[in-house]
């Protein structure tokens, strides 16, 4: 079978809010194999985008540690790149193909211009960008912004991708398409990907294995295996199962209540991560 | 495209309009002077000012002048982007010493840069090490206040991408902080550069130049002196056309071609 590629093991966030003490993180425990797609899911402030950044090296955890391939994780690298929610990732002095091709000049992946330009070309065409080379990020829309920034961060060839809600930012209806690019992209180019969402239908939708948190303590509350065959609709009875397991496992008491609100959140799609405590 | 154009031509339609006026308050500045109301000596015909003016660039004093101040003003914003580089770089690396220059910004940014004129002759004389020393004091409190600001408002996010992508130091520096502060630091040269204009003239008119040598600042004077006044206002219209020539040609110019191109304005 499939070898573990990531693991986690034990590993602690703690920081301070004035006087206060959070525990973000605490001994959270899971292992990704090779190729996986992994749905991060959990209430606002239960830690899941401190998770990715400890991850992705920009934070030290206070314990435990990142192990990928075989190797402890001290710092970022370029084979663990990650896709934000915010808008501003891509530099806004570049157009669309310069921003690939600085990330690729940048890490040493292709030494030629020519070559540069090469596949920077194929990224584009992966995403669906074609034609959109030489606009400036300004010019283009949110959707689009976060296609170039899935781009870039592939065409440095991760071993695994780390996304924060990267369509957390989008309207419901190209959160949709992207969520369904992202699936395909994912099948072609078999790259690992980790993703953080606080959207239920969103990681049915994605992931292969679902880890859902709780929050302070930031612990893992359950690890969701979603066998669902795709294309996978949220209509499907299953995925109704799957849904009222994770809204329970993510203390809700009233499901009907609470369905009836989630709607609501997902059609304005932008709701963030405003406080540190779960909000309900 | 439609939107466009017709941007463009209301833009066109505003500088037509504009120019329009000039050249009719020029004219009436002409009118004005020619009623006789005012003693010519000291409100003289625009066509005087331009005869004169045109008679001092065909002699060369006057572009003499012109190359002096300019010599001069790059010195002194030279020394001055340099400084603030050099502060604003180490201001990064230690919040002690941001919060000095913090503190510093807020006690000299009310001075204005001729205010030390005084002490700086005692200092360093009258030459022209004492107007580019204030040059110098006039144009870097709004370039390191500029970078320091410019500096941080570049998004965290880009920064950590930058990192992701393997840069850290001078690298990360070069490729993510300088682009992404580059709205402020154009107009940090700006403000610094229309300080050290400033500086130079009004330097120069409180104590000349020494050795024959001089700007602009000391050609009107001097021309004051001697009673000249078309040469004065010639003086000025130099001083007028040169701050319009570098604000098109040089930052209006690179504006165009990079923070607007950018979309990095908050237009």
């Amino acid at each position: 079978m499939k070898q573990d590629q990531l693991v986690v093991e034990s590993l602690s966030k703690r920081f301070y809010v004035g006087d206060r003490e959070i525990n973000a993180l605490d001994k959270i425990d899971f292992k990704v194999k090779n190729g996986e797609f992994i749905n991060l899911i959990g209430p606002s402030g239960c830690g899941k985008s401190t998770l990715l950044r400890c991850i992705a090296g920009f934070e030290k955890p206070t314990g435990g540690r990142v192990i990928l391939n075989g190797q402890e994780i001290s710092g970022p690298g370029v084979e663990r790149m990650m896709v934000f929610q915010n808008f501003e990732q891509l530099f806004p002095w570049y157009t669309v193909q310069e921003n690939i091709m600085f990330a690729l000049k940048v890490t040493g992946r292709a030494v030629s211009r020519a070559e540069r330009k090469e596949i920077t070309g194929a990224y584009l065409k992966l995403v669906g960008l074609t034609g959109f080379a030489d606009l400036y990020p300004h010019q283009l829309s949110g959707g689009m912004k976060q296609r170039v920034a899935i781009a870039r961060a592939l065409s440095v060839r991760p071993r695994i991708l780390l996304m924060d809600e990267p369509f957390g930012s989008l309207d419901a209806m190209t959160r949709l398409t992207l969520q369904e690019e992202l699936i395909r992209i994912w099948g072609e180019t078999k790259v690992t990907i980790l993703f953080v969402t606080h959207n239920i239908e969103e990681a049915i939708m994605l992931g292969d294995r679902i880890v859902v948190l709780d929050a302070n303590p930031g612990r893992v509350k359950a690890i969701i295996a979603n066998q669902l065959a795709r294309p996978r609709s949220p209509e499907a009875k299953e995925f109704n199962l799957i849904w009222e397991q994770i809204h329970t496992l993510l203390g809700f008491k009233n499901p009907e209540q609470t369905k009836a609100e989630k709607n609501v959140t997902q059609l304005f799609g932008d709701e963030r991560e405003l406080s540190l405590l779960p909000h309900l | 495209m439609v939107k466009e154009t017709r941007h463009l031509k209301k833009e066109k339609n505003k500088t037509l309009n504009q120019a329009l006026f000039i050249v009719g308050a020029l004219i009436g500045w002409e009118l004005l002077a020619r009623t006789g109301w005012f003693p010519p000596l000291l409100f003289p015909k625009m066509s005087e000012v331009f005869t004169q003016l045109i008679a001092e660039i065909v002699n060369g004093e006057i572009l003499r002048r012109l190359a002096f101040s300019l010599y001069i003003i790059l010195w002194g914003l030279g020394l001055a982007v340099l400084t603030s580089a050099v502060v604003t770089t180490v201001a990064m690396l230690s919040p002690l010493v941001s919060a000095w220059v913090q503190a510093l910004m807020a006690i000299m940014h009310p001075l204005p840069g001729i205010a030390i004129l005084p002490i700086i002759i005692l200092w360093l004389g009258t030459g022209s090490r004492s107007i580019v020393a204030v040059i110098w004091f006039s144009s870097i409190w709004p370039l390191i206040a500029n970078l320091h600001t410019g500096l941080r408002s570049v998004p965290t996010t880009q920064i950590e991408v930058g990192r992701n992508l393997g840069l850290k130091g001078i690298a990360l520096v070069r490729s993510i902080l300088i682009p992404g502060a580059f709205p402020y630091i154009l107009t940090g040269l700006r403000v610094g550069w229309a300080r050290a204009w400033q500086a130079s003239v009004a330097a120069e008119m409180v104590f000349g130049a020494s050795g024959g040598e001089g700007g602009l600042g000391w050609f009107i004077y001097k021309k004051r002196f001697f009673m000249e006044i078309p040469s004065v206002f010639g003086g000025m219209v130099i001083i007028i056309l040169i701050g319009l020539l570098v604000e098109r040609l040089c930052f209006e110019g690179v504006e165009v071609r990079t923070v607007r191109r950018w979309g990095m304005t908050s237009e």
